[in-house]
C-alpha cells in the first residue's frame, strides 16, 4: 500500500496554499495600508497597531472572552453531567438520544438564533400561540447579556455534551469494579477514576464551545440587539465598511496567534496528541 | 404528615429510597431543562412555519400555506428568491460533501502509508481549518480568492462558496477515517492483491468497506459543517449567490423574511429525525437475536 | 452498491449543470424591501432575463460592495451622498439618457427637481431619482406618554430619557453616517460638518444616550427597527418615512391595529436614492433597459404602493394624488413635506470624503462601547 503515499502529496500543496499562503498575505497586509487587495497607492505603516489600543477593540476583547467563559463554564456544568446520565443510564437506545442531540444542530444556525430572539422578546409569536391556549408567560431579555450567554449555551451544548459521552462510554467497566471493591464509594470513584479520565472529553468540549462563541458574531448581533461590542463585530466591519483589510488582517493574525497558542499548552499536557478524537 | 417526611428521612433503609427518589427528580428536571434549551428555538421555528400570520410576534392560526409555497411556484406566497437560496444551499451541501467525503478518504488513506514525521505534519495542517475560528477562515479564503480576481472576474459566487465548503469539510473525513485504518489489518491490502487485485480495486473493494463506518461518520460530519454554515460561507459568496445562513442574515427583521424558510427548516428536521429512526430501527432488528441469545444463558 | 454509487454521480452531475446560468442575470445592489417583486418578476419576463438582488443596508457597505469588485453590479440604488462619492472616484457609468424611452426632462417632480439641479450638479448624467424621502422618529402610539414626548421634543426624547415614560425603548440607526447625523440634528450642528469639535460633541451625546438608556432599552439596527416598534419590542425608532407606510400597508394586510405613528421634526435629513449603473456592469444595456422599466408611471405607482416610499415620478405622484386610498393616508399622514412648508428645514448630506466615513465609523462602534 506504500504506493499510495503519492495520494498525500497534492494535499499539501492545498493546505499550503489554502492555509499558510493567507497567513503571509495577511502579514503583509496588517504592516501597510492598502485599497483592499489592490496595491496602487498602498504603503508600509504601523497604525494598525497603534489602532489595536482603541477602546472598541479592547472591549471587543473583553466581551468576546468574557461571554465565551460564561457559556462554556455554563455548557460544561450542564453538559457534563447530561453526558453522565446518559452514558450511566440503563437506557437501550442510546443512539437515539444522542440522535436527539445532535438533531437541533441540523436546523439552521442562524435561524436558531433568530427563533430564540423571538422566544426573550417581549412580544413574540410563542407567546401569542400560548395566549390562544390561555396562558400569558413572556421572557423578556432580549439585548442583554444573559439573552447572548443563553444563545451561545443553545447553540454550542451539542459540542460539549457528545465528546464527554464518547470518552465516558469507552470506560473499562471493570475499572469502576476495581475500585469499588477496593472500598470507594460512588462519589470517590468518581472524582478519583471517572472523572480524571473523562478530563480529554471536557477538554474537545471546552475547545469546540469557547471558539465559536469568542469568535462569532451572529449570536451577539440578533440577540444583544446590535449593542455589542465583539471582536467578530470589529473584524465584521473593518471587511463591510472601508475595506479596512489591513486591520482586519492584523485582528485575525492575533486571532490565530491566540488559539493556536492555547493549542499548544494543552498539547503540552496531553501528550498523545488525541484531544480532538 | 411533615415529621413522617422527616422520620422516613432519617431511617436508614428508607434515607436510600429517597435519595433514590431525589436523584431521579434531579435527573429528570435537568434532562428537561436541557431539552428545553436544545429545542426551544426549534419549536418556535415549527410554530413559525405553521403560523397563518407573516408577523413574528402574532399567532395568526394554523396553516400548510408556507409548504405549499415552498414546493409550488403557483402558490399565492410563493417566493422565488427563498426558493433559490434553498437550492443554492442544498446544492453546495451535496456536491461539497460527496466531494470532501471521496477526496477525504484518499487523503486519509495517502497519509496512512506516509512515514510518521510527515504524517504528523500532514495532521497539524490538516486540524488547522477545524480548529482556527471561522472568521479567520472565512477572511483568509476572501484574501486568496480576491487575489485571483483579476484572473478570473466572475469568481466569486458558486465556485468560491463551493471550494470553502470543500476545504473545511476534507479535514473532517480525514479525523474520521484515519483511525479507523490505524485499526483494520495491514495485511489485508497485500493479501488481495496478492489474490490477483489491481492496487485501484483492492482499495476499493477490501479497503474501503472495512473503513466504512469511519467513512460515514465523516461524511455526515461534512454534511452538518457544511449545511448549516455560516460565517464562512459570508465572507467567501459573491455575485448574489446566498445560501440559507448568508440569506437570513440580511433579512433579519425585513419584509423580504419570507416564513417559508421556517417551512424548509421543520421540513429538513422532520426528515432527517425519521432517517435516524429508520436507521435505528434497521440497526435494531439485528440486534435482537442476539439480545434474546444471551438472555436464554441464564 | 454500484445502483448506489451510478445514482450519486448523476445526481452530482445533475446538480453540477444546474449551477450553470442559462439566461442572462442582471445583478442588483439595492435597500432591504425596497422594490416590489412582482414588477421585477414582469421585467424577467418580458426580457427574458433574471433578476438578482442583493441587499445592504447602508451606503457605507454598498459602496464597499461595489469597490471591492467581487460582484459585478449592473445597478444600485445609493443615496446622494454616495452617488457623490462614487462618481468622484470614477466608479459609475454615463447614463445614456436617450436609450431611456420613458425619460423626458420634466419627468421628476418640480421640487425635486430643483433638489437635483442644486445638489446633483454634475451628476445628473449618472444617476436616475428613485425614491425620496426624510428621516423621521417612529413610535408606538400603545404607551402613554410616548407621543406626546415625541412630537414635542423630536429628536431630544432619544438622547434625554427622562422625557419619556420610564422603560421606554429605543432604537437607533446602525449606520455610521445615519447615527451621526441624529446625534448633529439633536445638537442642531450642520449634518455635513468635518470639525472636529463638532465629532468630539456627537460622541459625547452618544455616549450619554448609552449611559441614559442602557442597553436593555436600546436597539442598534437598520430595518429590524420598523418591525420591532410594530410588535411594540420598541417604543420609539429612527427609521426612514417610507419604513411607515412599509409597515402600513403589511398591518392592514394582516389586519393589525395600527397602533404606531411617524413623527419628522423641522431639522432633519432630506434625502433621495437614485439609480445608477456601476463600472463592474457587464449589462449596460439591459441595465438601461431596467431603469427605463422603473420610469414608466404606473411601475413608479406600483412600486411605491408596495415599498411605502414617496416617488421622484411626478406623473406617478399625481397617480397616487388621483387615489382616493392614498389621498386620505397622505393627509392623515403628512410625511413627505415639500420644500415650502413653513418651518420645516430639511438638509441633504453631501460626500464628506473617505477620511471621514472612517471617523464616523469609529464614532458609532465607540458609541456602543
Amino acid at each position: 500500500m506504500r504506493k499510495f503515499k503519492s495520494l498525500a502529496r497534492p494535499y499539501f500543496v492545498w493546505m499550503l496554499t489554502l492555509v499558510a499562503l493567507p497567513l503571509v498575505v495577511m502579514v503583509v497586509l496588517s504592516f501597510m495600508k492598502t485599497n483592499g487587495v489592490k496595491f496602487e497607492g498602498a504603503y508600509v505603516t504601523l497604525e494598525n497597531f497603534t489602532r489595536l489600543a482603541s477602546p472598541s477593540v479592547l472591549v471587543g476583547f473583553y466581551n468576546s472572552m468574557k461571554f465565551a467563559l460564561i457559556a462554556t463554564v455554563l455548557s460544561f456544568l450542564i453538559g457534563y453531567p447530561i453526558a453522565y446520565i446518559i452514558s450511566k443510564s440503563n437506557i437501550r437506545n442510546k443512539f437515539l438520544v444522542l440522535a436527539a442531540i445532535i438533531l437541533p444542530m441540523w436546523s439552521n444556525k442562524l435561524l436558531r438564533v433568530v427563533a430564540i430572539g423571538y422566544a426573550l422578546s417581549e412580544y413574540n409569536v410563542l407567546r401569542s400561540f400560548m395566549n390562544t391556549i390561555g396562558i400569558d408567560f413572556m421572557i423578556n431579555l432580549k439585548g442583554t447579556d444573559l439573552a447572548i450567554v443563553i444563545g451561545l449555551v443553545s447553540s454550542y451544548l451539542p459540542f460539549m455534551i457528545l465528546p464527554i459521552y464518547t470518552v465516558l462510554e469507552k470506560i473499562d467497566p471493570l475499572l469502576l469494579e476495581a475500585s469499588k471493591d477496593l472500598g470507594a464509594n460512588g462519589f470517590w470513584t468518581f472524582w478519583k477514576v471517572v472523572f480524571p479520565i473523562s478530563l480529554k472529553g471536557v477538554a474537545t468540549g471546552v475547545i469546540m464551545v469557547f471558539l465559536p462563541s469568542a469568535t462569532g458574531f451572529a449570536v451577539p448581533y440578533v440577540l444583544g440587539n446590535g449593542n455589542y461590542v465583539l471582536i467578530g463585530t470589529v473584524i465584521e466591519d473593518s471587511f463591510k465598511i472601508g475595506m479596512d483589510y489591513n486591520f482586519g488582517s492584523l485582528l485575525s493574525l492575533i486571532l490565530i496567534v491566540v488559539i493556536f497558542g492555547a493549542l499548544f499548552l494543552v498539547s503540552k499536557v496531553d501528550k498523545e496528541g488525541e484531544t480532538l478524537l | 404528615m411533615f415529621t413522617k417526611l422527616l422520620d422516613a428521612l432519617f431511617d436508614t433503609p428508607n434515607k436510600a429510597k429517597v435519595m433514590g427518589v431525589l436523584s431521579s427528580l434531579f435527573k429528570l428536571f435537568f434532562v428537561v431543562f436541557v431539552v428545553i434549551i436544545l429545542y426551544l428555538p426549534i419549536f418556535v421555528i415549527a410554530l413559525q412555519s405553521f403560523n397563518d400570520s407573516r408577523t413574528v410576534f402574532n399567532f395568526g392560526g394554523l396553516t400548510l400555506k408556507w409548504y405549499e409555497a415552498l414546493f409550488f411556484a403557483q402558490s399565492a406566497h410563493h417566493n422565488t428568491e427563498v426558493v433559490i437560496t434553498i437550492q443554492n444551499t442544498l446544492r453546495v451541501t451535496f456536491i461539497s460533501t460527496i466531494l470532501s467525503t471521496i477526496l477525504g478518504t484518499f487523503v486519509a488513506i495517502g497519509a496512512h502509508v506516509l512515514d510518521k514525521k510527515r504524517r504528523q505534519q500532514l495532521i497539524l495542517l490538516n486540524n488547522v481549518p477545524i480548529l482556527n475560528a471561522e472568521i479567520v477562515t472565512g477572511m483568509s479564503l476572501m484574501l486568496i480568492f480576491s487575489l485571483m480576481l483579476p484572473v478570473i472576474p466572475m469568481f466569486f459566487g458558486f465556485w468560491t462558496m463551493l471550494i470553502a465548503h470543500v476545504f473545511f469539510s476534507i479535514p473532517y473525513v480525514v479525523l474520521s477515517v484515519l483511525p479507523k485504518l490505524k485499526e483494520i489489518d495491514v495485511n489485508l491490502y497485500d493479501a488481495a492483491v496478492d489474490l490477483g487485485c489491481t492496487p485501484f480495486k483492492a482499495i476499493l473493494k477490501v479497503i474501503i468497506p472495512s473503513i466504512q463506518a469511519g467513512i460515514f461518520a465523516g461524511m455526515l460530519l461534512a454534511f452538518t459543517m457544511s449545511i448549516d454554515d455560516f460565517v464562512i460561507s459570508y465572507f467567501t459568496t459573491g455575485n448574489g449567490f446566498e445560501n440559507i445562513s448568508t440569506w437570513m442574515y440580511g433579512v433579519i427583521g425585513k419584509r423580504s423574511l419570507s416564513p417559508v424558510v421556517y417551512a424548509y427548516n421543520t421540513l429538513l428536521t422532520i426528515i432527517t429525525l425519521s432517517v435516524l429512526l429508520l436507521i435505528n430501527l434497521k440497526g435494531s432488528k439485528r440486534q435482537k437475536p442476539e439480545w434474546l441469545k444471551s438472555k436464554s444463558y441464564r | 452498491m454500484k445502483k448506489v454509487i451510478a445514482l450519486a454521480s448523476v445526481l452530482f452531475l445533475a446538480a453540477f449543470v444546474s449551477a450553470c446560468e442559462a439566461r442572462t442575470v442582471l445583478r442588483v445592489l439595492n435597500w432591504g424591501d425596497y422594490i416590489n417583486m412582482d414588477l421585477v418578476r414582469e421585467f424577467e419576463k418580458e426580457h427574458g432575463v433574471r433578476v438578482s438582488i442583493e441587499v445592504s443596508s447602508s451606503n457605507e457597505f454598498m459602496y464597499t460592495k461595489i469597490e471591492r469588485g467581487t460582484t459585478a453590479y449592473d445597478i444600485a440604488i445609493p443615496s446622494d451622498y454616495m452617488i457623490e462619492k462614487l462618481h468622484s472616484e470614477g466608479l459609475l457609468y454615463e447614463i445614456n439618457f436617450a436609450q431611456l424611452e420613458n425619460y423626458t426632462p420634466d419627468v421628476f417632480l418640480e421640487d425635486l427637481e430643483e433638489y437635483r439641479d442644486d445638489y446633483f450638479a454634475g451628476n445628473q448624467n449618472y444617476a436616475v431619482p428613485y425614491f425620496w424621502g426624510t428621516l423621521g422618529i417612529m413610535y408606538s402610539t400603545a404607551k402613554a406618554g410616548v407621543e406626546a414626548a415625541v412630537t414635542t421634543h423630536g429628536w431630544r426624547v432619544l438622547f434625554e430619557s427622562i422625557l419619556l415614560p420610564t422603560d421606554t425603548k429605543i432604537g437607533m440607526y446602525d449606520s455610521p453616517r445615519d447615527a451621526v447625523a441624529v446625534a448633529q440634528l439633536y445638537l442642531e450642528l450642520d449634518v455635513n460638518s468635518t470639525l472636529e469639535a463638532d465629532f468630539a460633541q456627537v460622541e459625547a451625546a452618544l455616549a450619554q444616550q448609552k449611559t441614559q438608556f442602557g442597553s436593555a432599552r436600546m436597539m442598534w439596527g437598520t430595518d429590524e427597527l420598523k418591525s420591532a416598534i410594530v410588535a411594540k419590542n420598541l417604543d420609539v425608532a429612527v427609521v426612514y418615512s417610507g419604513d411607515f407606510f412599509d409597515q402600513y400597508y403589511i398591518a392592514l394586510e394582516e389586519e393589525i391595529d395600527i397602533d404606531f405613528n411617524l413623527y419628522v421634526p423641522d431639522y432633519t435629513n432630506v434625502w433621495f436614492d437614485a439609480m445608477v449603473i456601476p463600472t463592474t456592469s457587464k449589462n449596460i444595456d439591459l441595465a438601461h433597459l431596467f431603469i427605463d422599466f422603473f420610469l414608466d408611471a404606473d411601475v413608479v405607482y406600483e412600486n411605491s404602493s408596495y415599498v411605502g416610499y414617496c416617488p421622484a415620478h411626478a406623473a406617478a405622484y399625481q397617480l397616487l394624488l388621483d387615489d382616493e386610498e392614498m389621498v386620505e393616508i397622505m393627509d392623515t399622514y403628512p410625511f413627505y413635506p415639500i420644500k415650502d412648508t413653513p418651518g420645516f428645514q430639511g438638509v441633504i448630506y453631501r460626500d464628506l470624503g473617505s477620511t471621514v466615513y472612517g471617523r464616523l465609523a469609529d464614532i458609532l462602534r465607540n458609541a456602543k462601547v
